[in-house]
């Protein structure tokens, strides 16, 4: 059914610009809470068992960890040099901008999924074939624990993340005109990635260096 | 538009400095402090990215509030929380 606004040929109604802003700043809230209760959990089960978590973390590849914040701390570049373009109307450049982000999120999700497969070949995921030849076996898988749920929570928004951009790259790129009717769509998504790295900031340091390398 | 690419630029050289440093941190003997180093550092890196990728300034007043108010929250999250985990 048209509105009155498409059916006397005008643009229909779009919601005001600071109501969308504010609308992702509460949702993004939400989820600054949930990320916050988990990490508050993992501290916690670490204060409770320091030497488990110390020996766990040493387990993890540090190297693959710190190459991951380098491509989500470039992505979120670019994704802030898209969002500038997205401003001055230049819809081919946020286009290409948005799509390298999501790349950039592509090629994060290709390096964690590399270190799930060597963590699963070494019997380090957290089911009944869980295998840890050191003492304090229990807390090590606590940890694994943790840190799968952690990680895949974080790998599930990337992916939202990731179709997010993709879509408004491909949206930006087939029509110019897409800037002038949304003007704050390539900002949310934007604010979102951001937040996205930003949990990662704090998750790589919690889980990969927590004992030292 | 130069101009705030550039900028964007320089917080990126310095995000990645700040990565440096917290990799090369925890080849120090901190002991626990170590913790509070890189938590510290990843504090630091949040506001360079709130500040100047989220445009956090550029935003209206009520906009404004929100960061603030997660910060609140996760503050009265982490009273209860250690309230609980002190006093058991």
């Amino acid at each position: 059914m048209k509105t009155s606004a498409e059916r006397e040929g005008q643009e229909p109604d779009i919601p005001n610009d600071s109501n969308i802003n504010l609308g992702i700043w509460i949702f993004l809230l939400t989820e600054a809470m949930l990320f916050g209760a988990l990490i508050l959990c993992y501290s916690v089960m670490r204060i409770l068992h320091p030497a488990a978590f110390n020996t766990a973390s040493h387990l993890l590849d540090w190297k693959a960890g710190t190459l991951n914040t380098a491509i989500l701390l470039f992505s979120s570049f670019c994704m802030a040099v898209a969002v500038r373009a997205s401003g001055k109307g230049k819809s081919k450049g946020t286009s290409v901008l948005l799509l390298v982000s999501a790349s950039l999120g592509i090629l994060f999700l290709a390096v964690k999924g590399m270190e799930y497969h060597s963590e699963w070949l070494k019997y380090l995921f957290p089911n009944d074939e869980f295998t840890f030849a050191g003492p304090d076996s229990a807390f090590v898988k606590l940890f694994f624990n943790a840190y799968f749920i952690l990680t895949g929570l974080h790998a599930i928004h990337l992916t939202f993340g990731i179709l997010w951009l993709s879509g408004l790259g491909i949206a930006s790129w087939v029509s110019p005109q897409f800037h002038r009717r949304y003007p704050n769509a390539i900002d949310c998504a934007g604010l979102y990635w951001h937040f996205v790295d930003i949990v990662w900031v704090f998750l790589f340091p919690l889980l990969y260096l927590v004992g030292g390398s | 538009m130069m101009q705030g690419v550039k900028s964007d630029l320089f917080v990126f050289a310095g995000l990645l400095m700040l990565l440096i440093m917290t990799v090369v941190g925890s080849y120090w003997p901190l002991g626990e402090g170590l913790l509070i180093w890189s938590l510290a550092i990843s504090s630091l890196k949040a506001y360079l990215i709130i500040r100047f990728y989220m445009n956090f300034r550029a935003g209206d007043r009520a906009t404004k509030l929100f960061p603030y108010l997660a910060g609140v929250g996760l503050f009265i999250l982490l009273l209860l929380v250690s309230t609980d985990f002190l006093t058991r």
